[in-house]
């Protein structure tokens, strides 16, 4: 390929993203509007900049309408889940339930917003963490920002190792990693490292949030104990089996939640009447009538232990995995370049989709029976069903149009070559400063594709030419890109709306996005700075 | 209060723009698959339209009428 890298080509290609965040950010546009803008000027800036032809934009908008479309089947699934448990006002009852079981409120949210979410990451991923986590979030009082914003704080961390460790398979295979091999297994270490390091920022920033250095102060052990257990744990599984390495520790923080509920320092009721997260307006008191009395808090739940153990079976035993899996659906694409002679390589089958092992079809199942189980017991009453269709599908509309023109914008910036520019561009200006940037890059790659999965895709060869370039240990890169990556999944526009979306804030995107960046690019910053002093110095 | 009609409301223009895009997206795969570029180029003009149905809503026509 002859993409020339100079500066003009690199402001071009950086042109839409900076255009969509400063629409989000600056003038609080919605996703819906801003994302078909970012998409516009990609388009633009591909044919007049990058020679892409009709041929190459049509299949990529194809193949950015495909994978969006597997995206939205979990959207609008989560929300059927989520409108489920509402109709059942199951939501109430897991709000008092908590309440009882968790007198700390501190440990409630913890365990709403950082501890479920990386259990549903550990499993199923794609979104569903924040989809789930922020209706149960504003179910317990907080308010609808913060609703969305901890739920994507919390699941990040399981980004590279959770989905039984997609994000990480696909780094190895996309930088031909041989699994056991001391590169293989130093990139896991770092990663690890890296994404433990994280998971401390993460229970920390929710406890300031919840109530600055006071929930810092009292959240602090229970912070430590959770994020070594998720984190450390993860980190030395991941030199055994990278697969189980972030759902088994995942697994265990969730049992040992309840058990440092019944600390002497957390078993009394305790909770701060001035956070600034919590709504303390519309809680408890004034719709606790409203909770069915005869549903119990277990029951409550049967929609989500429905998806757990249908997850669970699907994924992790492999002959139902493999049965279920032989069904697959795709689309073949073919080969397309530009004028610079930069090729999309043809695809006899561009992500299948198997439906019957894809997150959406356990969220469907999980949805149907608890819609039986709540109409056996009377809590969804007659014409339940019918409005329960029909919000999840009101629901979904608007963020669904918006994923599509992220994907679509990240898939052309991809098949011209800007993604490429922009990246070559930071490598080729920085020289070995880049080092610092390498996790930004991830960070980068997840902001514009919605997944680590496709940033390690996109980015992680590139990541091993900069470190071959430069003659640096590779191992570093790759374990920065993937933590950079999973970081970046918190501010993934796809992911921010699915929780705006299921909170009920769509068109709030830029105010999530504006609290996040300073978490993010500053843990993903002292990142590269550890990178950077561990390969150079 | 008048109740107004769901294909009136953003919800529903944003479901027939979703619309669109699945039937330009059948447009685009056809088109690739008997290399009619023709094709392409009007799926992808769908799919454009479609897009900017919501911030052309918004910031334009909406604007346009309050005025």
């Amino acid at each position: 390929m002859n993409v020339p890298t100079n500066l003009f080509m690199w402001i071009m290609a950086c042109l839409p993203i900076i255009v969509l965040l400063l629409l989000m950010i600056k003038f609080q546009w919605g996703a819906t509007e801003a994302a078909p803008v970012g998409l516009v000027i990609t388009i633009v800036t591909g044919i007049l900049f990058y020679k892409a032809d009709i041929r190459l934009l049509a299949s990529e908008s194809a193949k950015g309408i495909w994978s969006a479309l597997i995206i939205l089947l979990i959207v609008w699934t989560a929300i059927l889940l989520y409108q489920v448990a509402d109709e059942a006002k199951a939501f109430l009852v897991i709000r008092n339930g908590m309440r009882k079981l968790l007198p700390n409120e501190l440990l409630i949210v913890l365990a709403l917003g950082w501890i479920l979410e990386s259990f549903l990451q550990g499993i199923t991923g794609f979104g569903v963490p924040v989809a789930v986590g922020a209706p149960l979030l504003i179910g317990i009082g907080v308010a609808p920002l913060y609703a969305v914003i901890i739920p994507l704080l919390g699941q990040a961390w399981g980004n590279t190792f959770g989905t039984l460790a997609a994000a990480w398979d696909a780094l190895v295979m996309s930088t031909g990693l041989q699994p056991g091999s001391p590169d293989y297994l130093a990139a896991a270490f770092w990663a690890g490292f890296f994404i433990l390091l994280w998971n401390v920022v993460t229970g920390l920033v929710i406890c300031w949030f919840y109530g600055k250095g006071r929930a810092v102060k009292k959240g602090l052990p229970a912070v430590l104990i959770l994020a070594v257990i998720q984190g450390g744990g993860e980190l030395l599984l991941t030199q055994v089996n990278t697969t189980i390495s972030c759902f088994v520790p995942s697994c265990i923080a969730l049992v040992v939640l309840f058990l440092i509920g019944r600390m002497k320092m957390y078993r009394e009721e305790w909770s701060l009447s001035d956070s600034p997260i919590m709504n303390r307006h519309s809680s408890a008191d004034e719709t606790a009538d409203e909770a069915p009395a005869d549903m119990s808090l277990l029951q409550a739940f049967v929609p989500y232990i429905l998806l757990t153990a249908l997850t669970m079976i699907v994924l992790v035993v492999t002959p139902v995995n493999k049965y279920l899996g032989q069904l697959s659906l795709g689309f073949s694409f073919p080969e397309t370049s530009t004028g610079y002679g930069f090729v999309n390589k043809a695809e006899a089958c561009f992500s299948p989709l198997a439906p019957f092992t894809h997150a959406s079809m356990f969220l469907f199942l999980a949805s149907i029976a608890g819609i039986l189980y709540f109409k056996r017991h009377g809590w969804i009453k007659a014409g339940g069903t019918k409005r329960v269709f029909a919000r999840s599908v009101a629901m979904t509309m608007p963020s669904g149009i918006a994923v599509i023109g992220l994907v679509i914008m990240s898939k052309i910036m991809g098949g011209t070559g800007q993604t490429m520019v922009l990246a070559d561009g930071i490598a080729r200006i920085l020289g070995k400063a880049y080092v610092i940037l390498a996790p930004v890059v991830g960070m980068i790659g997840s902001f514009m594709t919605g997944s680590n999965m496709s940033s390690n895709i996109l980015f992680g060869d590139f990541q091993v030419t900069t470190a071959n370039l430069l003659h640096l240990d590779k191992a570093a890169f790759l374990g920065a890109q993937t933590a950079g990556g999973a970081i970046g999944s918190a501010i993934s526009p796809s992911k921010i709306i699915l929780g705006t979306t299921t909170a009920g804030i769509l068109g709030s995107e830029g105010q999530v996005l504006k609290k996040i960046i300073p978490i993010t690019l500053t843990t993903t910053l002292i990142i590269g700075i550890i990178v950077f002093v561990s390969v150079i110095l | 209060m008048e109740k107004k009609s769901f294909f009136k409301t953003k919800e529903g223009g944003l479901t027939i723009a979703f619309v669109v895009i699945l039937i330009a997206f059948v447009l685009i795969l056809t088109g690739l698959k008997m290399q009619g570029d023709g094709m392409c180029a009007a799926g992808f003009v769908l799919i454009a339209a479609a897009m900017l149905y919501s911030p052309l809503k918004v910031y334009v026509f909406d604007r346009i009428r309050k005025r």
